[in-house]
């Protein structure tokens, strides 16, 4: 390309970023450590280049935000104003419970069990947590994702959770995350999210993410695991029709620590779940698995990388979805197997059923290996319901409805199955069936 | 087929590494260094083409100027210099040959050493060959024999003198110059190249193969292969090449188009031998090929298979348009790098047709400090009803310093379509070698023997002298690999 070109192209891409910034300047009265004013400038700075990701983007090429350009999002530093009763139950009766709503934490609302401390970002921050500052400028590569780049410019509200080494935790934690909003005053939002677990803890995380109306929910979640802990998190993805959702969760595991990740995708008009999983040390465990349940013009994108750095690790990949009317669904899954990481046991699998002739699927399992002795497959597939099948159980007098619900719930268990945790795969199985007699 | 013996005799007789790298001294006719329009056109005065083509040729160079380089591939090199290389190069004793005694017997002698039968009474196997020495086509073996069956197998520079109403109507209808910057290159800077066609319902009468070797320093070669198969018809085509060994970089950016009408099939079989540069990775070509085919006929067949050895670096992606209701696509890789080199291959299969099948069959091995990647497309559109797909693409890691890679990309609009795809990688099995050790085969020709069964599946559609020279090629670029 020639110099000229790519600076036009270049001026383009500042002045489309440039109102996606506009907000940032609230930050700048806001009373914040230096380091956190620095991070937010280096996030507009990275955000400034990139702008938006457009189709033309690798790893972009299925999720098109144009629509988010057509919609003025608002940032706000105010207490958000909401009707407490308006909140959703809790998913599990025998559960505790943080709720946050547009980002910002309502300690009043929310029940801690021993053993865990939690704060707002900013108080952690005021209160010079140690280690906060470290982990949260160590962000990684923001060039790559521009949607972090932009949370980062917005770094503010959100909560950091602690489990003390040694703690098992064994009620489950429910997270809400509340989202807010009308068509008239569309919020963007920008939580941030620190979850640490001490060596040997235990925590049972079930992250929800709902709401009503129309906003923007560009979420960051970082996940520090010690040695031998155990993080089991179950995510719902329930946001509102009109929302646009993007997260992006990012762990760090440490010596034989264990994940096991589920996430029910739902909801949103366009949604992108990225998730960087990074096996640091030897004889890691880490396996995200996942089901969408997509309809009208849903565009959902699940992105994920397993990053196997240390020996020994293990990680697995099981996605499956349905998709009806518009919708569109989209897996990215990818192994990194780095040089040291021999002995490496990785597997992905993407699914997907067609049940409407406009309906989309759209895979990328990849593979990036370096060392020779690991054994890592992938598969993908997708096609229809089988019409044999169906004709079996309509001949033994089960209706057509049923005998596809059924179908497709024993197509999705593949993935569900993997969820160890029986109350919360109830919850999930139950969402299936909803979801099926709509 | 006795791989191993076969393979070990030839490890042994050759006794150096790349068989191809030595240089032909022979004076050649260059155009000035470097790319502008002037260059353009003075290619075009010196094939003496029709306006149309320079016109195409400046249309597609302009365009050129305004495309970005293609990012997304997993090989690195430093930033091209177009300024810094030849864009024609011709042999000077080639110009207006009458038959093969008029040949420089220098050219005559490269191509034996290649193990070319150029000569049509050294021919065993009755290959028809149209061989290009740097940018010229010099020579087309078996015209007589062709010509009474009707097909048409020429330079493409003489076709578009002969047969100029088929050059225009097909040239850039599957590859446009507006599709990515190699190909563009193409278009604008082409030399020569081969041209094919098969009337309807003629089934070519011998294999049809043309053999690319780069010669001068410093150039680039860009040939335009174009091949029609009418109605019913079926071609077998064969692609060679080899470059000599040089410490700079050097370019071959070719591009080749294949359309098959009702019933037609084209099978077109590649072996990539460019020079791959030292030990070091030092030299070696950079080879960014657009391959592409269209079943444009309901019922027709396109074939690709490809056994890569050479090239510094890789780029290439041999696919398939699978337009016709019925048509089928398939491709068959094997690629192999050692030492330095990277390559980042693949295909792409595009549904549009209804019931339309295809098959992928990859093989990977990488050795050395090298990089192989495996990139592919697989694309239903929502009118391809039944549309079925297979993809298998493996992976064989030698050593602990390289690296072996898939990016499959696979989009599904059609919910009759079924498409699978399934991938492996492993490292040669220890209780394999240990078997082969134990029967007092050595370690390396153990690991020629495994590499040979592992890509077998690809290899068994080759055609037969192919087959043989590919299962050597893979045991040459693997010498030095183990131990």
């Amino acid at each position: 390309m020639s110099p000229t070109a790519n600076f036009m192209q270049k001026e383009q891409t500042v002045a489309a970023a440039l109102p996606w910034l506009a907000d940032a300047a609230l930050l700048e009265k806001q009373k914040s450590p230096p380091w956190l004013r620095a991070l937010r400038e280096t996030g507009a700075e990275q955000f400034a280049q990139t702008g938006l990701p457009t189709t033309a983007r690798e790893g972009w090429q299925h999720t098109n935000l144009r629509p988010l350009t057509s919609i003025k999002f608002h940032y706000s530093t105010e207490a958000v104003k909401f009707d407490a009763r308006k909140l959703p139950q809790k998913l599990l009766e025998q559960s505790d419970c943080i709720v946050l709503v547009n980002g910002q934490y309502q300690p009043h609302l929310s029940t801690i069990p021993d053993g865990i401390t939690v704060m707002s970002l900013m108080e952690a921050a005021e209160k010079k947590v140690e280690g906060l500052e470290e982990y949260i400028v160590s962000l990684g590569d923001l060039q790559e994702a521009p949607l972090k780049a932009l949370n980062t410019a917005y770094v503010r509200d959100g909560i950091v959770l602690k489990v003390q080494a040694g703690k098992e935790i064994r009620r489950p934690l429910e997270i809400l995350l509340y989202n807010t909003g009308n068509s008239s005053h569309a919020p963007a939002i920008y939580p941030r999210i620190l979850y640490c677990l001490g060596d040997n803890s235990t925590l049972t995380l079930l992250e929800r993410h709902t709401g009503e109306g129309v906003y923007l929910a560009n979420s960051y979640t970082g996940v520090v695991q010690e040695s031998s802990s155990c993080l089991k998190m179950y995510k719902f993805e329930e946001e509102s029709c009109a929302a646009y959702h993007f997260s992006f969760f990012s762990l760090q595991q440490h010596k034989d620590s264990i994940f096991e990740g589920f996430s029910c995708a739902t909801g949103g008009q366009v949604v992108r779940e990225e998730y960087q999983n990074q096996l640091i040390d030897s004889g890691i465990s880490s396996s995200l698995n996942g089901v969408y349940l997509l309809q009208g013009r849903q565009s959902h994108d699940f992105a994920v990388l397993m990053d196997h750095f240390g020996p020994d690790g293990k990680s697995a990949q099981h996605f499956r979805g349905v998709i009806d009317d518009q919708a569109r669904a989209i897996f990215q899954g990818k192994i990194h197997v780095r040089r040291s990481a021999q002995k490496t046991d990785g597997h992905q699998s993407g699914r997907a059923l067609l049940l409407s002739d406009q309906a989309e699927a759209d895979f990328k399992p990849e593979l990036e290996i370096y060392a020779d002795d690991v054994k890592c497959g992938h598969d993908a597939a997708s096609g229809h319901l089988d019409e044999a099948a169906l004709f079996y159980l309509q001949s033994r007098g089960i209706s057509k409805a049923e005998a596809r619900a059924l179908l497709i719930q024993s197509f999705l268990n593949a993935a569900l199955e993997h969820v160890t945790f029986a109350p919360v795969k109830k919850v999930y199985e139950e969402r299936i069936r909803l979801w099926l007699a709509r | 087929m006795p791989i191993s013996n076969e393979t070990l005799q030839t490890v042994q007789s050759l006794g150096q590494k790349y068989a191809a790298g030595f240089i032909t001294d022979i004076e050649s006719d260059l155009a000035p260094k470097g790319l502008n329009e002037e260059i353009v056109r003075f290619i075009s005065a010196k094939k003496g083409e029709p306006q149309w083509l320079l016109d195409l040729r400046l249309q597609a160079y302009r365009h050129w100027l305004t495309m970005p380089e293609p990012q997304w591939s997993k090989v690195s090199f430093p930033t091209i210099d177009y300024q810094d290389a030849f864009y024609y190069a011709a042999p000077k004793s080639a110009s207006k040959l009458k038959n093969l005694n008029e040949l420089d017997p220098k050219l005559l002698e490269t191509y034996k050493k290649l193990g070319i039968p150029l000569r049509e009474q050294e021919m065993l196997a009755g290959v028809a060959v149209d061989a290009v020495f740097d940018s010229v086509s010099i020579v087309t073996t078996f015209r007589e024999n062709l010509r009474k069956a009707g097909v048409i197998f020429c330079p493409i520079s003489e076709a578009v003198q002969k047969y100029p109403e088929l050059v225009k109507k097909y040239m850039g209808s599957v590859v446009p110059y507006t599709d990515n910057k190699h190909a563009c290159l193409n278009i604008a800077v082409f030399t020569d190249g081969t041209f094919v066609y098969i009337p309807e319902g003629v089934r070519c009468p011998m294999e049809l193969s043309t053999y690319f070797r780069i010669n001068e320093a410093k150039t680039g070669q860009f040939e335009r292969t174009l091949i029609v198969a009418e109605k019913g018809s079926y071609v077998s085509y064969l692609e060679g090449c080899s470059a000599p060994q040089r410490d700079e970089n050097q370019m071959h950016a070719a591009v080749v188009e294949l359309i098959a009408m009702d019933d037609a099939e084209i099978k077109y079989s590649t072996i990539q031998n460019w020079y791959p540069g030292d030990e070091e990775g030092k030299g070696g070509i950079y080879n960014f090929v657009t391959k592409r085919g269209i079943c444009k006929g309901a019922r027709s067949k396109i074939s690709w298979t490809q056994v890569e050895t050479g090239s510094a670096i890789t780029w290439k992606y041999p696919s398939c348009i699978l337009q016709g209701n019925d048509s089928i696509g398939e491709f068959y890789s094997v690629a192999l790098t050692n030492h330095y080199q990277q390559a980042d291959t693949g295909t792409k299969m595009i549904h549009l047709g209804k019931n339309t099948k295809s098959r992928i069959i990859s093989k990977g091995i990488s050795a050395g400090k090298s990089n192989n990647t495996y990139r592919g497309l697989v694309r239903v559109s929502s009118k391809a009803k039944q549309a079925r797909n297979y993809t298998q693409c493996d992976s064989l890691l030698i050593g602990k310093t390289c690296g072996a890679h898939t990016v499959p990309y696979i989009e599904n609009k059609n919910p009759t379509a079924i498409i699978e795809h399934e991938a492996s990688t492993s490292k040669i099995g220890a209780d394999q070698l240990f078997y082969c050790r134990q029967r007092g085969i050595s370690q390396e020709e153990a690991v020629t023997l495994i590499v040979n069964g592992f890509c077998r599946e690809v290899l068994q559609h080759l055609p037969m002298e192919f087959a043989v020279e590919a299962q050597k090629l893979v045991a040459i670029s693997l010498e030095g690999s183990v131990g």
